[in-house]
């Protein structure tokens, strides 16, 4: 903390050196510019790592967009042109439906069983303590592991997840292999790996809701179902909104389980936009192409971004969180 | 504690070379990249270390072998040395990728040495020279190469009742398939999406994946229909599985398993095979892939480059390495320790070779394939994209039964809409 | 409860909530307990048709060939300087920026932390390629420095941070400053103290996100000198000659191993400090 000494070390030298009157009236005039200082001074490693690693390469990335470059070779303006490509070539709309597709139907099924087994697992009993603590679990581990050990189990000649099928007297699916079901695969351990973040929120949220209001409808003898549509839901809506939305951004940025686990395949079945943009970046060197991608995927992180700040100042507002 | 280190420091600083008085000139430093670990990189540590120790020595050069993942891996990580400026003075490279790199100007002609220095290109076996050349211009020397080849479990077609030496034919491969999977329930062939080993097919179809000038794709030309179609086919009979994506993993648990009599690999694989069957308990049999109008292989593997930013006496250097590297006696060592192709005529003439083929007549039948029959890649940089379309309809058709006309039509549009092979 | 139920009918509710229950520990549990089996059998096993369920001897020696195959520890270490360097950077760019946001009104101030935020929700997966190319520029490529100074402060960390520190109270300030305690002072003196728990929870936070990162790694690094753990367990997935999956799930348990030990000391903390990250 150079900055402190340095106050330490005016304190201790001006006196000696000037007279008195005009030294106060300097010291004070320092003093004034170090406060001054002081709040940029603070700010000032956050601003500029933000600036250099997150401001910079998105203007890089969008002047990128604008051109065609191998990365080796002489680059070439084409201005929109790579956006047109982009919204010529099919496979673009494959990528983007797919990367809804997973988006929608992860973001959906987490949150409707995270409410069930949040409601179920709400009491804090030890057992419900340690089923809790059971399916957080995925959620801190790397998605590497995960993604390793679900491609063993959904493996379709080798895996368990086939042998318990064929046990209960159905056939074998190509978990992997099949065009028509491997998204649904990709979409299965989405779910599995993050299931455990959505369940605490959603406990914790419940947590806070008073219990006089389950008092009185019991008082009113509402049935739990009644009680759970007109109390719950709406006590933690502003928590499942908060949690929807961090779902959706999460879910928009998935790469690492398709790389491990398809590559995008079979037949481009699992290639979502950013592995589409690391293909085209680093395996294609059309990077000019893969940023034009890049832009557009932050146009869609922007606009949840805006709700989720939406959602985020309404909270604030009428008192909804912390 | 803090002396004796300063003493280390001291003691390191005097003792490395660098600041001892240069007796005849200061030994130029150079840096080798290669890829892949294993037996590969034992290779490539062994000839480093050879190298410094006789030839290094007699020049004063000295090479520091450094490993850098796969052959993508490598590549990006080449342009990103070369973005700053830094690059190793030689590398290997995957030979499809020679012609982007040349172009770009991240690695050198090595022509005006090789007619300085007199260098036998006739020795090497022409298939392996094809990825060697961009424009009329060598820009490489084969280093660790390899085709495809069929392998089978001999001692699974002995069971069906079939000549373990294998089919020679289409024809007879298809028949080889509905024996097995009739006598011994096992796949005749576990396949799976490799667009090297369709190059394969299309050869000996008469024909090539890109058309001569590589400027477009044959993937909807009739040959490649039937390719498809024959395959497709035998899927459906149930006679072969064919697993989806690249990645020959599933393929291995099959041949390890026994599940599957016949399949196709790299013959870098080989020394891998034999091992693996040894310890699974069953034979395996190598033999050329079937030929339909002819026999015919792609070559794979890498080459060697020099690379372009670096001072002449460095290139100098560099070239001695790369000179001493693709040499008979050291083609030999890679050969035998690896696996890979013989790349010299030079080099099945030693002696080690020969005792070398008597005990393990397998390498003897990659090499008569690649003398009689190896073929070069496409070189095109937007051949990246093209494979990437290609083995998703190999996944498409042939491991979820879409229709192979309207798949290959319709990869065959996006391959020219998007201009993949055009100039970008 | 809250109704008198018949005793049969709290029996039965109780069978099958005993049911629902191993349902959810056995679809939790089991991939686990797969993972760990596969880890311990050798190949024969591991493609045998039916599976067993069980191993009689464990093949430990499984771990030997993953250490073989990659630099595990080497690669452990990379994830500690990585995962330790991104905490420690953070530590000194998050503080005083939070501090600066929740108690100076200074002009620009409002824009400073409007850009804060706005940086917030942008991933890594956006900026990776100019990243990248940004780096191979400055030679930095498969360097520690590329794998930590991205990283080097957090959006969220500050917005967290300066909302405890708002709700310290005025007074307590006030007081110290008649202390003549400069802001330095104060920070270290007085706020640290009572936003302890708001670190700590943002220090695990961090330590496990950035632990179990593949992506950045990944995109960032070519070289097995400065990989990680997470990137280092994939390539005993491209060996040449196909998946072992026993090496696989052996490495992969060596991966998980760490984590697991750590959430089962402190799952109390992590799971109220990933709560928190929820906004409660």
């Amino acid at each position: 903390m150079g900055n402190r000494e340095m106050e330490k070390a005016m304190d201790a030298y001006v006196p000696l050196e000037l007279p008195m009157p005009k030294a106060v009236a300097i010291q004070k005039l320092l003093r004034r510019a170090a406060r001054a200082a002081t709040p940029y001074i603070m700010v000032a490693p956050a601003i500029l790592t933000l600036c250099v690693f997150v401001v910079y390469p998105i203007l890089y990335m969008v002047w990128l967009s604008a051109y065609r470059w191998d990365m080796i070779g002489p680059m070439v303006y084409v201005g929109f042109g790579n956006f047109a490509e982009l919204f010529s070539n099919p496979d673009f709309y494959l990528v983007m439906g797919n990367t809804f597709k997973f988006m929608f139907l992860t973001v959906s099924v987490s949150i409707v069983l995270a409410l069930l087994l949040a409601v179920y697992l709400k009491a804090n009993t030890r057992v419900n303590a340690l089923l809790r603590s059971f399916i957080f679990v995925p959620y801190v581990i790397s998605m590497v592991s995960v993604a390793f050990i679900w491609a063993w189990l959904m493996n379709s000649e080798y895996g368990l997840l086939n042998f318990m099928l064929g046990k209960a007297g159905m056939s074998g699916v190509r978990w992997l292999e099949d065009a028509g079901v491997a998204m649904y695969s990709m979409i299965i351990v989405a779910v599995w790996k993050g299931l455990g973040y959505n369940v605490i929120i959603l406990v914790s949220a419940m947590h806070a809701i008073p219990n006089q209001l389950y008092e009185a409808a019991a008082l009113d003898n509402t049935r739990p179902l009644r009680a759970f549509f007109r109390i719950t839901l709406p006590m933690i809506s502003p928590t499942l909104f908060f949690l929807t939305l961090m779902n959706i951004i999460a879910a928009f940025k998935v790469f690492d389980q398709v790389a491990l686990m398809t590559g995008g395949g079979p037949v481009n079945a699992t290639n979502t936009l950013v592995f589409d943009i690391y293909q085209f970046g680093f395996k294609f060197y059309q990077l000019g192409y893969a940023s034009a991608q890049g832009v557009l995927l932050m146009l869609l992180i922007a606009v949840c971004t805006a709700a989720y700040f939406g959602a985020l100042s309404r909270r604030v507002h009428y008192g909804g969180g912390a | 504690m803090k002396k004796a280190f300063v003493l280390l420091a001291l003691l390191a600083v005097i003792a490395s070379p660098a600041v001892l008085p240069a007796a005849a000139a200061a030994p130029v430093d150079l840096t080798f990249w290669y890829s892949w670990t294993d037996k590969i990189q034992e290779n490539n540590i062994n000839l480093a270390k050879m190298f410094n120790e006789t030839r290094g020595k007699e020049l004063g050069i000295r090479v520091t072998a450094e490993y850098q993942g796969t052959y993508d891996e490598l590549h990006q990580k080449l342009q990103a040395a070369y973005v700053a400026g830094k690059t190793p003075s030689v590398t290997v490279m995957e030979i499809a990728s020679v012609r982007r790199f040349a172009e770009s100007g991240v690695i050198m002609p090595l022509s005006p040495y090789i007619e300085r220095d007199k260098i036998d290109m006739d020795d090497f076996f022409k298939g392996l020279l094809i990825n060697c050349n961009v424009g009329g211009t060598w820009y490489g020397l084969p280093y660790l190469r390899s085709t495809p080849i069929l392998y089978m479990n001999a001692t699974l077609l002995k069971r069906a009742g079939l000549d373990p030496s294998g089919p020679k034919t289409w024809d007879e491969l298809a028949e080889y398939c509905k024996a097995i999977k009739e006598k011994t329930g096992a796949y005749g062939i576990t396949l799976n999406s490799d667009i090297w080993i369709f190059e394969a097919f299309m050869l000996e179809n008469g024909a090539t994946t890109l058309t001569p000038d590589e400027s477009k794709s044959n993937i909807n030309s009739p040959e490649s229909r039937h390719v498809f179609a024959f395959f497709k086919d035998l899927v459906d009979k149930g006679y072969v599985r064919c697993v989806a994506g690249e990645d020959y993993g599933k393929v291995f648990a099959d041949i390890m398993n026994q599940k599957t009599a016949m399949f196709f690999d790299s013959t870098a694989d080989l020394t891998y095979n034999l091992e693996l069957a040894r310890e699974n308990g069953y034979e395996i049999n190598t033999c050329f892939i079937p030929s339909k109008k002819t026999y015919g292989v792609p070559t794979g593997g890498c080459n060697l480059v020099l690379t372009s930013r670096q001072t002449d006496r460095e290139r100098d250097a560099a070239w001695e390495f790369i000179k001493w590297m693709t040499d008979s006696k050291q083609a030999a060592y890679a050969h035998s320790y690896t696996g890979y192709v013989a790349t010299r005529r030079s080099v099945v003439e030693l002696p080690e070779i020969r005792t070398l083929y008597k005990e393990t007549p397998q390498f003897k039948v990659a090499l008569d394939q690649l003398e009689q029959y190896g073929h070069g890649r496409p070189m095109n940089p937007g051949y990246a994209q093209v494979m990437v379309e290609w083995t998703a309809a190999m996944d498409a058709i042939w491991s979820n039964g879409a229709d192979i006309g309207s798949t290959l039509s319709a990869a065959d549009a996006k391959i020219t809409r998007m201009n993949m092979l055009g100039a970008k | 409860m809250r109704v008198q139920m018949p005793a049969f009918r709290r029996a039965s509710g109780g069978a099958c909530r005993t049911a629902v229950n191993f349902l959810i520990f056995a679809v939790f549990f089991i991939p686990f307990y797969w993972m760990f089996l596969t880890a311990i059998k050798n190949l024969g096993q591991t493609l045998q048709t039916p599976p067993t369920f069980w191993v009689a001897r464990a093949h430990w020696e499984n771990f030997n060939r993953v250490f073989e195959a990659i630099p595990f520890f080497s690669m452990l270490k990379n994830n500690a300087i990585m995962t330790f360097g991104i905490m420690i950077c953070q530590f000194f760019t998050v503080i005083p920026a939070a501090y600066a946001f929740a108690r100076f009104k200074f002009k620009g101030g409002g824009f400073l932390f409007g850009l804060t935020l706005a940086t917030m929700m942008i991933p890594a997966q956006l900026v990776f390629l100019p990243l990248f190319l940004m780096f191979s520029k400055m030679g930095m490529v498969n360097s520690y420095a590329s794998l930590i100074l991205p990283w080097a402060t957090s959006p969220f960390a500050i917005f967290m941070l300066r909302q405890a520190f708002k709700q310290v109270p005025q007074e307590l300030i006030e007081a110290a400053k008649l202390d003549n305690a400069n802001e330095w002072k104060i920070i270290f003196k007085l706020m640290l103290p009572i936003a302890r728990p708001t670190i700590i929870t943002l220090g695990l936070i961090t330590f496990i996100l950035n632990w179990n990162d593949y992506f950045w790694p990944f995109v960032l690094t070519t070289d097995n000198t400065v990989r990680t753990l997470p990137v280092g367990i994939t390539s005993l997935n491209i060996v040449d000659g196909g998946v072992k999956y026993h090496i696989l799930m052996a490495g992969n348990l060596l991966l998980v191993a760490p984590v697991l030990v750590v959430f089962l000391f402190a799952q109390k903390q992590i799971i109220k400090a990933f709560t928190y990250m929820g906004g409660k």
